[in-house]
């Protein structure tokens, strides 16, 4: 059947790893047609969606992106709601109720823009403890495109090295912006973690410090960067789509990819995908990449299974689905005499890095701790409230309830684990796909962790401050950094993919995202994603030119 | 909808005034009367003048308007409730909500007149058939730390304006 569309480079999925890849093909002068399973939705809609929603929902992120019929995402609000679209299944399925938006822009929308590079010995845990697998290249190879992420996304952060992540190591380009100043509660979570030996540092945050950035303007602390951005002065991937369109690349909405067509030169010929009215339509193309983030890819990969790709397409390695990683995270609600204020800057501004590395990572994952810095105000009200007080006594304990509570949270370094796996559900979603089944298990190694090191520390931490109450979450939750479905390495019979995100099984099409992450570290991962999203970019630039 | 919208740009308006316009309002809508009666249905304004009572802050009568409207949309007999709280108030002469609430003994009442200090300080109105959401940027647990944190969404202030400063917990801001 002859495609409709044709163009050099054909993306799945307007995230940020799909713009980042888009624009730099169109500046190298290549055509770029972009698929895209949701709507395109302005940011006001959003903003509206979100103050118009009540306030026990207004901290479930997704609850201003109503998904369309055809693109489910996660929806929280409801248990019910919450297992109709991930089949999640094992001793740890809520550690993979993984929030993403089916939407224009995808998961940057109601990202927190920290943005942590993985460090060296992060790229060596098979050599270094004996544990997971070796990246296939090192840090000084992967630092260039980090620093290219940092100015494709406007990343700030601290000049002193001391300060930075990895610390005090070189880095090929300054960041763009400089840090954004700490608020009340972070200044204090960070005078009381030294005194323990932790060291709380400004975040690299995608967000405009002092500064406008790319054409967005400075962030004014409006504390709202989940759900949404309202003025974008964080970068979020839809504010690449009106120049990717205007640098001549198509943008398809509405377009659910699911099926990826290969020849007998096992090469991809095809994307075959639904519109909304379930008609199917099909894109020709010279290269093609999935860029549909860690759950979507490996399974539209395994909805492509054919005579020719018996186990799914790029999945001569039986590694496509397997190795699904995120950093289980453990959260303490904390309460304290005197107040923390947290809420004064954006949601997230920094972390406590260095309890995430050392000779310990033999027996058990290092972390990062950090505190949420969402104004606690909404919280506090209502939880003020339920206590029926009134007059004075209830204006008292909400703003007691908004200063002097927080909620500590510590995000647990994963290990590729082959059982950690995607398969396809025998239960379907709107359009008939199969949704995504996840066996997750969080495994020994996280376990340990958690119990022999980063609860104690918790519980440290948390009386460092003054806690008078502290309540941890009795099981793991997720981080939202979905990772490893179609694993990096230099051996197609264990891996997907190469160094550059290109499958092994098919010269022609890229895999590029947090899917092909080796590890995790315990940073959040994005601008990992990004930096091998631009090394593939470069990759796939060099093969338009040279055949 | 256009009630929505209007409500906005009076409260985009509060926003724009200083802090000593505002304590002006404040005083003003104070001074007020018990019974005094507003532009309103007898109803709304009964419900103001109860709500006065029970919420010692300055009140805005569009949030109040749209309160009222829904909380007789999911309360059994509201006007009737709303009523006997008034006579309640008027026959006891209370004068604040301290004195209000542990005089007020009928069970029904009291949570009638705990769903209303709920509406006004979170925004909403729990019914059966779903929530409704009132306000958002007027909703006074927001105003509670105003003098710290943003309401989320707006702005706090202009680029990397704020710092590490803590304030006490007993400086309660007036609103
Ligand atoms: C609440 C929250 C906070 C977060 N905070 C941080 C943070 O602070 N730092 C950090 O590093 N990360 C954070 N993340 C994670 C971050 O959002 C993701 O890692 C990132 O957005 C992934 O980008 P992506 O381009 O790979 O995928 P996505 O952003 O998910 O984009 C994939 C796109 O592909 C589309 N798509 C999917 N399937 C199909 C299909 N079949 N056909 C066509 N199109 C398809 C989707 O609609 C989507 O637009 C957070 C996530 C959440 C939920
Ligand atoms: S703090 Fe506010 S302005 Fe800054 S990034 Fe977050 S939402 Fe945007």
């Amino acid at each position: 059947m002859p495609s409709d569309l044709n163009s050099d480079v054909v993306i799945v999925g307007t995230g940020v790893v799909g713009c980042l890849i888009a624009e730099q093909a169109l500046d190298a002068g290549f055509s770029v047609l972009m698929l895209e399973a949701g709507p395109r939705v302005s940011r006001d809609t959003i903003v509206e969606n979100y103050r118009n929603l009540a306030p026990t929902l207004r901290n479930h992120w997704n609850a201003p992106y109503p998904p369309k019929p055809w693109a489910p995402h996660l929806e929280t609000r409801t248990p019910d709601e919450a297992s109709s679209y991930l089949d999640l299944t094992g001793p740890n399925a809520k550690a993979y109720e993984q929030g993403y938006v089916r939407y224009a822009g995808g998961a940057t929308w109601h990202w927190a823009g920290i943005c942590w590079r993985m460090t060296p010995d992060d790229l060596r845990l098979k050599s270094l403890y004996g544990v997971g697998r070796d990246w296939a290249f090192s840090y000084d190879v992967l630092e260039p495109y980090y620093a290219r992420a940092e100015h494709a996304m406007g990343v700030c952060g601290p000049g002193d090295p001391a300060l930075q992540w990895p610390p005090n190591t070189a880095r090929s380009r300054p960041y763009p912006m400089g840090p954004i100043p700490f608020g009340p509660g972070e200044q204090r979570l960070t005078d009381v973690a030294a005194t323990l030996g932790m060291q709380n540092l400004p975040a690299p945050q995608a967000r405009n410090s002092g500064v406008s950035f790319d054409g967005r303007p400075p962030c004014c602390g409006n504390n709202n960067c989940f759900p949404v951005c309202p003025i974008a002065a964080k970068y979020d991937a839809a504010t690449a789509l009106p120049r990717i369109e205007a640098k001549g690349g198509q943008i398809i909405t509405n377009a659910v990819a699911y099926r990826v067509e290969t020849n007998s030169q096992k090469k991809v010929a095809a994307i075959h995908y639904f519109d909304s009215d379930k008609n199917s339509h099909s894109v020709a193309g010279k290269i093609f990449v999935l860029a549909c983030n860690g759950i979507e890819t490996p399974k539209l990969l395994l909805l492509s299974a054919d005579e020719k790709n018996p186990s799914g397409v790029a999945n001569s390695s039986d590694q496509v689905g397997r190795n699904m990683m995120d950093q289980p995270k453990l959260v303490a609600d904390v309460e304290m005499t005197e107040p923390l204020w947290t809420g004064v800057g954006p949601v997230q501004s920094s972390s406590i890095m260095n309890t995430s590395q050392g000779e310990f990572r033999r027996d058990y994952a290092g972390a990062m701790f950090r505190m949420e810095n969402m104004a606690r105000s909404t919280l506090g009200g209502l939880a003020a409230l339920e206590k029926g007080l009134y007059g004075k006594a209830l204006d008292q304990e909400i703003r007691r309830l908004s200063a002097c509570t927080a909620r500590l949270t510590v995000e647990h370094e994963p290990l590729p684990l082959p059982f950690n796996r995607l398969t396809l559900s025998d239960k379907q979603d709107w359009l008939g796909l199969s949704r995504p089944r996840i066996h997750y298990d969080v495994g020994d190694y996280v376990r340990r962790s958690a119990e022999q090191y980063t609860i104690p520390l918790l519980k440290k931490l948390a009386a460092a401050l003054g806690a008078t109450d502290i309540r941890i979450s009795p099981e793991f939750l997720h981080s939202d950094h979905i990772m490893g479905g179609v694993i990096m390495g230099n051996d197609p019979k264990d891996s997907v993919v190469d160094v550059d995100c290109r499958a092994h099984d098919h010269e022609n099409l890229f895999l590029p995202g947090g899917g092909a992450m080796t590890t995790g570290g315990s940073g959040n991962s994005t601008i990992t994603m990004a930096a091998l999203a631009i090394k593939a970019a470069d990759a796939i630039i060099g093969q338009l030119h040279h055949g | 909808m256009a009630l929505f919208h209007a409500e906005l740009k009076i409260n985009r308006r509060h926003l724009l005034l200083g802090m000593s316009a505002l304590a002006t309002v404040a005083s003003f809508a104070q001074s007020k009367g018990f019974a005094e009666p507003l532009h309103q249905s007898d109803s709304v304004s009964r419900f103001m003048s109860v709500s006065k009572i029970l919420v010692p802050h300055q009140l805005n009568p569009v949030v109040g308007h749209r309160i009222y409207v829904a909380l007789n949309d999911v309360e059994e007999n509201f006007d009737n409730t709303i009523h006997a709280i008034h006579n309640f108030i008027v026959k006891t002469a209370s004068v604040d909500v301290e004195h209000l609430m542990p005089a007020l003994t009928d069970e029904k009442l009291q949570n009638s007149a705990l769903k209303i200090i709920s509406a006004w300080y979170s925004g909403v109105v729990h019914g059966k058939s779903g929530d409704h959401v009132i306000a958002f940027e007027d909703a006074l647990m927001y105003k509670v730390s105003s003098d710290v944190m943003t309401i989320p969404s707006y702005a706090k202030s202009a680029p990397n304006a704020w710092n590490a400063t803590a304030v006490p917990l007993l400086n309660m801001p007036s609103f």
